[in-house]
C-alpha cells in the first residue's frame, strides 16, 4: 500500500478533485479580484492597528502575524473539503477501493495551501510598500519558500482536523475557526509566544506555523541562517509529525466505516 | 473454484436506541466462476448490505464472505482488486469533474499505468455509449447516463467479479437495454456477476440462477425456468374470450382444476396433466376460440408465492 508510484497516483488523482472544486469556487478573476485583495485588505486592517498600539517594528510584526493567519485560515478549508466525498457518496467507493485514504486526503484539499502560499505572500509584499519595509530579491524567494512550507505544514495540521471533521461533519467549520483563534492567540502572530504560561508555549511548539512565523522574521530581521535553518527544520518536522498522524487517522475512519456505517449514509 | 461464497453471513445494524437490526441472517451463498446470478428482494431486504459487504465497504458481523477464496474480513485488499462493484443510483461521482476524468481516477485508485488507463477508460466511454461526452463534466449528465457511468467505472479495473445493485433502476429502456446486452458480453468473455434487482423480467433473461432473499434471509436459489415448475407442477394455458357455456365444458373436463378469469375476457385454465390441455384445447378449437397460450407462471408470481403477500414496492 505504501508503493511510491501507487502512492504519487493516488495524490495526483486527489490534486485533480482538489483543483475541479476550486475553479468551480474561483475564477482567475474572481480570486485575484476578490480573495487575494480580501486578504491583502484584512492584513492591512490589522496593521492599521499596529499602528495605533505600536512602533513601527510592531506593525511589521503584526503584518506577518496577520498574514499568516490568513494562510492558516485558507489551508483550514481543508475541514470542509475532507467531508465532502460523503456528501458526494464517493466514501463507500473508496473504501472499496484499494486507496490508501491519507495519500488521496493529501491531494483532495492541496489547492487551500497553495492558494494561500501566494495569497499570503502577496500580502505580506504589498503591505511591505506602505511601511518602509523592503526584501531584496533573495529574501523575496526565501520568503515565498518558507510560506510555501508553513503553508504545508500546517496542511498537514488541517488534515488531522479533517480527518475529525469527517466524523463530525457538522462540526468541521467550527473546529476549524476553533483552530485558526488558537494558533492566532498562542502561535505567535499578534503577540509572542513567551508572553504566555509555559504550557501554553509547550503546547505551540507542536503547531507548525510557530516555527513558520519565527523563522520568516528571522529573514525579515536578518536573524542568523543556522537560526532561521532551526526554525524551519522544526516547521517541516511538526509539519511531518501531523501527516503522519493524518494517514493514521483517515485509516482509522476508514476501518470505522466499514464496522458501522454512520461515514457510508 | 467459487467466485462467491457466504457461510453463515449475518450482518446487523446498531441503531441508537433500539434493538440490533438483522439485516442479513445466516446467508449461505455460492455462485461458480462465470455465472450471472440474479438476487431478487423487496426493500430492505438486504441485497445492497449484502454487496457491501462484498465488495469490502462493510464487515460481517458474523459468518464468512469470500470472494475468489479470498476473505472479505481477513483479505480484504486481494478481495478489492478482483472485485468491482455498482451501487444503483446517481450518487458516487465527482460532479465537477468530466466522464473521462471520473473514469480516470478509480483506474489510477486501482493501480493502473497512465498509457492502460488511455486505452481502458476510452473503451469503456465507448462501451457505454458517452465517447461524446467524454469531456462533460458529470453534473450535466441525466440520471440515466450516470448510472451509464457508474457501470463503466465498476469494469474499470477489469474485475473478475462484478457486483451490480439495481443496476437499471430509473434507466430509460434504451439504457436498460444496451445495459442487457452488457451484461450478456460479460457473461461471455467469462466474468461472473451478482445484479439485485426488483425487475423479473431482466432477472430471467439475464440470470442462470436467481435467488430470493427477503427480510435477510435467502428463500431459495434456482434456476429461472426451474421455479416455474415448483410453484406450478401444474399445467395452465390462457384463454381470450372464452364463451360460458364453453366453460362449463371445460370445467368438466377430467383433470381440469380451475378456470378463472385472470383479466377483463381472459381466462387461465389450470390442469393436472397433459391429457387435460389436450382435452381443453380439442373442446376450444372445435368452437373457433384460437386465442390460446401455453403459460408459465412468471417469476413474480414465484417470488410473491414465496415472499407471501407482502407488497412489492418499486421504489428507487
Ligand atoms: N446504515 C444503516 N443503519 C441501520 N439500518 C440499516 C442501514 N442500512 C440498511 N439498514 C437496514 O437494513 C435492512 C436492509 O437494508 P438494505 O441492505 O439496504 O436492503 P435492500 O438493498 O434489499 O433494500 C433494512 O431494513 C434497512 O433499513
Ligand atoms: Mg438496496
Amino acid at each position: 500500500m505504501l508503493h511510491p508510484v501507487q502512492a504519487a497516483r493516488t495524490v495526483t488523482q486527489g490534486v485533480v478533485v482538489s483543483v475541479a472544486d476550486f475553479r468551480s469556487f474561483y475564477t482567475w478573476r474572481t480570486w485575484s479580484g476578490a480573495w487575494l485583495v480580501r486578504i491583502v485588505c484584512q492584513v492591512a486592517f490589522y496593521s492599521l492597528i499596529g499602528n495605533m498600539v505600536g512602533d513601527s517594528d510592531y506593525v511589521i510584526y503584526v503584518i506577518i502575524g496577520a498574514a499568516m493567519m490568513a494562510c492558516v485560515a485558507e489551508t483550514l478549508m481543508t475541514s470542509a473539503s475532507s467531508t465532502w466525498d460523503r456528501t458526494l457518496g464517493t466514501l463507500p467507493l473508496l473504501v472499496g477501493a484499494p486507496v490508501e485514504p491519507g495519500f488521496f486526503y493529501f491531494g483532495r484539499s492541496l489547492m487551500w495551501p497553495l492558494s494561500a502560499t501566494v495569497t499570503t505572500s502577496v500580502a505580506i509584499l504589498t503591505l511591505s510598500l506602505f511601511f518602509d519595509l523592503t526584501w531584496s530579491p533573495a529574501q523575496i524567494a526565501l520568503l515565498v519558500l518558507l510560506v510555501l512550507i508553513t503553508s504545508l505544514s500546517t496542511y498537514c495540521l488541517a488534515l488531522v482536523v479533517g480527518a475529525l471533521a469527517m466524523i463530525f461533519p457538522g462540526a468541521r467549520n467550527v473546529i476549524s475557526s476553533l483552530v485558526t483563534i488558537l494558533a492566532t492567540c498562542f502561535c505567535g502572530a499578534m503577540v509572542p509566544v513567551e508572553f504566555w504560561p509555559p504550557a501554553i508555549q509547550w503546547a505551540a511548539q507542536a503547531v507548525p506555523v510557530t516555527h513558520g512565523l519565527e523563522a520568516i522574521r528571522g529573514i525579515e530581521g536578518g536573524t542568523r541562517a543556522a537560526d532561521i535553518l532551526m526554525s524551519t527544520s522544526w516547521t517541516v518536522i511538526t509539519g511531518a509529525l501531523w501527516f503522519a498522524l493524518s494517514l493514521f487517522l483517515f485509516r482509522r475512519n476508514f476501518s470505522a466505516a466499514r464496522k458501522g456505517t454512520s461515514l457510508l449514509t | 473454484m467459487t467466485a462467491i461464497e457466504t457461510q453463515r453471513l449475518t450482518r446487523s445494524y446498531t441503531v441508537k436506541g433500539k434493538p440490533d437490526h438483522v439485516a442479513l441472517d445466516k446467508i449461505d451463498l455460492s455462485i461458480p466462476r462465470g455465472e450471472v446470478h440474479s438476487l431478487l428482494g423487496p426493500n430492505g431486504a438486504g441485497k445492497t448490505t449484502l454487496c457491501r459487504i462484498l465488495s469490502t465497504v462493510l464487515l460481517p458481523t458474523s459468518g464468512t464472505a469470500k470472494v475468489l477464496g479470498h476473505d472479505v474480513a481477513t483479505e480484504p485488499q486481494q478481495v478489492k482488486r478482483s472485485l468491482g462493484v455498482v451501487f444503483g443510483g446517481d450518487r458516487g461521482l465527482y460532479n465537477r469533474l468530466t466522464s473521462k476524468q471520473n473514469l480516470d481516477f478509480w483506474a489510477s485508485m486501482y493501480g493502473l499505468g497512465r498509457a492502460e488507463r488511455r486505452d481502458r477508460v476510452g473503451r469503456l466511454l465507448d462501451r457505454v455509449g458517452l465517447a461524446e461526452r467524454a469531456d462533460e463534466p458529470v453534473q450535466s449528465f441525466s440520471r440515466g447516463m450516470k448510472q451509464r457511468l457508474h457501470l463503466a467505472r465498476g469494469l474499470v479495473s477489469s474485475p473478475a467479479v462484478l457486483l451490480l445493485d439495481e443496476p437499471t433502476v430509473g434507466m430509460d429502456p434504451v439504457s436498460a437495454r444496451d445495459f442487457r446486452d452488457l451484461v450478456r458480453e460479460l457473461r461471455s468473455d467469462g466474468h461472473t456477476v451478482l445484479m439485485t434487482t426488483h425487475d423479473m423480467p431482466e432477472a430471467a433473461d439475464l440470470s442462470d440462477r436467481v435467488s430470493f432473499i427477503d427480510n435477510g434471509a435467502l428463500a431459495l436459489t434456482e434456476n429461472p425456468d426451474v421455479i416455474g415448475e415448483i410453484v406450478s407442477s401444474k399445467e395452465r394455458i390462457d384463454v381470450r374470450a372464452l364463451p360460458p357455456e364453453l366453460r362449463q365444458e371445460v370445467i368438466r373436463v377430467p383433470g381440469v382444476s380451475t378456470v378463472t378469469e385472470i383479466e377483463h375476457g381472459l381466462f387461465r385454465v389450470e390442469a393436472e396433466h397433459k391429457e387435460a390441455v389436450r382435452g381443453v384445447l380439442m373442446l376450444a378449437i372445435e368452437a373457433g376460440v384460437t386465442d390460446i397460450a401455453r403459460s408459465r407462471p412468471s417469476l413474480e408470481e414465484v417470488y410473491l408465492h414465496l415472499i407471501g403477500r407482502r407488497g412489492m414496492n418499486v421504489a428507487p
